[in-house]
């Protein structure tokens, strides 16, 4: 029983590169090149600013990375000239020995060949006194099973009953293979084809096109995402429950598309996807009481930011600045910019805490602070891949090629019946192309089957 | 909670087995494998109810979700997945004493899980970034894949020990428990990265944990290919031990060591 090895190129003439490309030993380096790099690439910060390696590893090491792209190493030049050689390597493999294999797993006719199994037929062999066309036809029933058709083929005297299993198998291996190229097409389509941005709107704007990293560009949408609102729940432990942004899709000026947007439910719309990433507080408005001065009477006002807000009396405007939590180390304060009807403007702080700490004197009111009003900003990733529906085929491709290639095999099994005498001697054996143990499991099962037979 | 008691009583159970195991190696007695395989299929079948009791817990406490939320309780899969690849090679392929090399991984798993100051054995509620169906199929696929490479492991170190010139049977099964390994190593990698895609918006970032999962799945490919080139046992063995290294690092020391995405996982 000697396995069939996997198949060898055809002898041709071969130029040395092609030689090269094709060999195993190639795929062995480049992998344990491949894993050695990107062990580095974990060692060393990726894509940090440069002060924080010249900090950490000096100026002269700093420089001495960079010169060879460690820093940004799994998008350098000779990475990818790596992986590329690997594609090649694969392919010309492939090639290389698809055509041989091709001819094995679908071959003109059914065959066997005979002077091999011959030369070993097995060594489970059992005597019968009856002659072999009586022995063959109480064997048909025991043998012909699961494996596949019985086939028949005769030499001389000797008959060989075989069966075989598994042809398609061989091709697992060339599936994996292609699978990885397929990944290589997701990642090629995802870069030339798609983008990646991140974009913080707050309740209410409007997004149109978001800001290429790394570029100046602007990517317009073609569409405008409205936030409508957005939700942060918590469980009662306090660890984050659910973050939800409700926005509506305008297309020249109609909404056209309602929808929310949740950690692990993104909304795609035209091929563009939005995914919740992140989210902050922002002030939104500061409310004031205005208190006279000399009545004492109280005026509440709203002083949102980015708007003007009128001062009763036609004393002017106030605009809203900026809100700080800690200021001067006197707690919360606000900075409001007051315009006076005659176009003058001084800006000016009031503290929450000390509404009479470095106030306005000219104006007839206290300042005070009642509430900084905070709205939520939702944190979207915006992105178009589209490499998935590749990185989709190439998951399952390459899941079901390494099952393929490895629990399957290309099996004959076969039994050889000779003329002894008036007798017959039957030999059982077979081949495989990997899993000597099945074979020889699937062979031993076979063998006392036969032994228990009630066949003379 | 229950589970956790009946998860106490599992360690020291698989030690119990252990201590069998090693008593049938040494001092070559049929009755200590059997008490240590007696043992051990007993103390799965706690292991396996204190899982589903677990899930079942967390659903009384309002926040139900699979028991894969948590570093402890990805350690406890982790022994269950160690075990349930054990017995495979102890029953389907009848190797003896595998257990005396196998059964401690899934011991020592379950008593850092226990015993490690920084490791919380409460029922957490489920962050956002988990809510989702892909959880179970990549923390499943991820973990059968790491337990076989575990078994593989302990078969290298038994193969390595074992003084005799009938290791065929053992270098066999070790190269099947790889190939093993490696297709779920695979499919947990594709289902991980359709999960980022739809959890982040990046199928691929190249994130530690991203990428130390991938060097796992180079070193893998590696051995896979030099058993082409005919190198088998020993070598083989050695390799595999050396894989089982980078399993490690990419379940441990990329949470202790590197921050990336998976962080949270604390």
């Amino acid at each position: 029983m000697k396995p069939e090895n996997s198949p060898s190129a055809p002898p041709e003439k071969k130029q040395p590169i092609w030689k090269a490309l094709a060999s195993v030993n190639l795929t062995i380096f480049l992998l344990i090149f491949l894993a050695v790099s990107s062990i580095v690439g974990t060692l060393i910060p990726q894509n940090g600013p440069p002060a924080l390696y010249i900090q950490n590893y000096g100026y002269g090491t700093y420089q001495f990375l960079d010169s060879l792209s460690l820093l940004d190493l799994y998008h350098a030049g000779w990475f990818r000239l790596l992986l590329l050689l690997l594609a090649l390597n694969l392919i010309v493999c492939t090639t290389d020995r698809l055509r041989h294999v091709w001819d094995i797993v679908f071959p003109k006719e059914k065959r066997l060949d005979e002077k091999a199994v011959l030369a070993r037929p097995g060594t489970r062999a059992l005597k019968y006194k009856a002659n072999p066309s009586v022995v063959k036809a109480a064997l048909l029933p025991i043998l012909s099973g699961k494996l596949g058709d019985l086939n028949e083929t005769t030499a001389g005297s000797t008959t060989i009953l075989w069966r075989e299993k598994g042809r398609l198998s061989r091709l697992g291996v060339y599936v994996v293979h292609l699978s990885v190229v397929i990944f290589y097409i997701a990642g090629i389509a995802s870069s030339l084809g798609g983008f990646r941005s991140s974009v913080n709107l707050p309740e209410g704007a409007v997004a149109e096109q978001v800001c290429l990293p790394n570029t100046d560009v602007d990517y317009k949408l073609g569409f405008a995402l409205r936030v409508d609102k957005f939700e942060a729940q918590f469980y009662p432990t306090g660890e984050p429950k659910d973050y939800r942004s409700d926005v509506t899709i305008i297309e020249k000026g109609q909404p056209v598309l309602s929808g929310n947007i949740r950690v692990n439910h993104p909304l795609t719309y035209k091929g563009i996807t939005f995914y919740q990433a992140s989210y902050g507080r922002f002030p939104k408005a500061i409310e004031l009481n205005l208190v006279d001065k000399t009545s004492g009477k109280t005026i509440p006002l709203s002083v949102p930011f980015g708007q003007e807000a009128i001062l009763p009396d036609g004393l002017g405007t106030l605009r809203s600045l900026r809100a700080e939590p800690n200021v001067m180390d006197k707690g919360p304060a606000v900075q409001m910019l007051l315009t006076s009807p005659e176009g003058g403007q001084t800006d000016f702080w009031i503290f929450k805490n000390d509404p009479d700490f470095g106030r306005i004197s000219k104006l007839p009111y206290r300042f005070i602070v009642t509430e900084v009003r905070e709205g939520f900003y939702t944190g979207l990733q915006v992105a178009k891949e589209p490499g998935i529906p590749f990185v989709w085929a190439g998951s399952i491709l390459m899941v079901l090629g390494i099952a393929v290639t490895f629990f399957m095999s290309h099996r004959k099994i076969w039994a050889v019946l000779e003329k002894k005498g008036e007798g017959t001697t039957v030999t059982i054996g077979g081949q495989t192309n990997k899993n000597k143990l099945g074979l020889e499991e699937r062979l031993d099962n076979l063998y006392l089957q036969l032994q228990k037979s009630d066949i003379k | 909670m229950l589970s956790s008691k009946i998860l106490a009583v599992v360690t020291f159970s698989y030690l119990a087995a252990v201590i069998f195991y090693l008593i049938a190696l040494i001092f070559k007695t049929k009755i200590g494998q059997r008490i240590g395989s007696i043992i051990t299929i007993g103390t799965f079948v706690a292991h396996t109810a204190a899982i589903i009791l677990r899930w079942v817990e967390s659903h009384k406490l309002g926040i139900g979700h699979a028991p894969f939320a948590n570093f402890y309780e990805s350690l406890v899969f982790f022994a269950w997945a160690i075990i349930l690849i054990h017995f495979i090679a102890e029953y389907k392929y009848k190797i003896a004493h595998v257990g005396a090399f196998t059964v401690p991984f899934a011991f020592l798993s379950l008593t850092y899980a226990a015993f490690s100051p920084g490791i919380s054995s409460r029922i957490e509620p489920l962050v956002p970034a988990l809510q989702s169906n892909w959880l179970i199929a990549h923390v499943i696929t991820c973990f059968i894949g790491y337990g076989a490479f575990a078994v593989s492991c302990g078969l290298s170190i038994a193969y390595l020990l074992k003084r005799s010139n009938d290791k065929k049977d053992l270098d066999a099964l070790n190269y099947r428990m790889i190939i093993f390994g490696f297709l779920f190593l695979t499919a947990g990698i594709a289902t991980g990265s359709i999960w980022a895609h739809s959890a982040w918006g990046a199928y691929w970032q190249w994130d530690p944990k991203e990428t130390w999962s991938l060097i796992t799945w180079f070193v893998y490919a590696i051995i896979l290919h030099v058993r082409l080139r005919g190198w088998h046992g020993k070598k083989i063995a050695l390799l595999s031990i050396g894989g089982f290294l980078s399993v490690l690092f990419t379940y441990f020391g990329v949470n202790f060591l590197l921050s990336g995405l998976h962080s949270y996982i604390n």
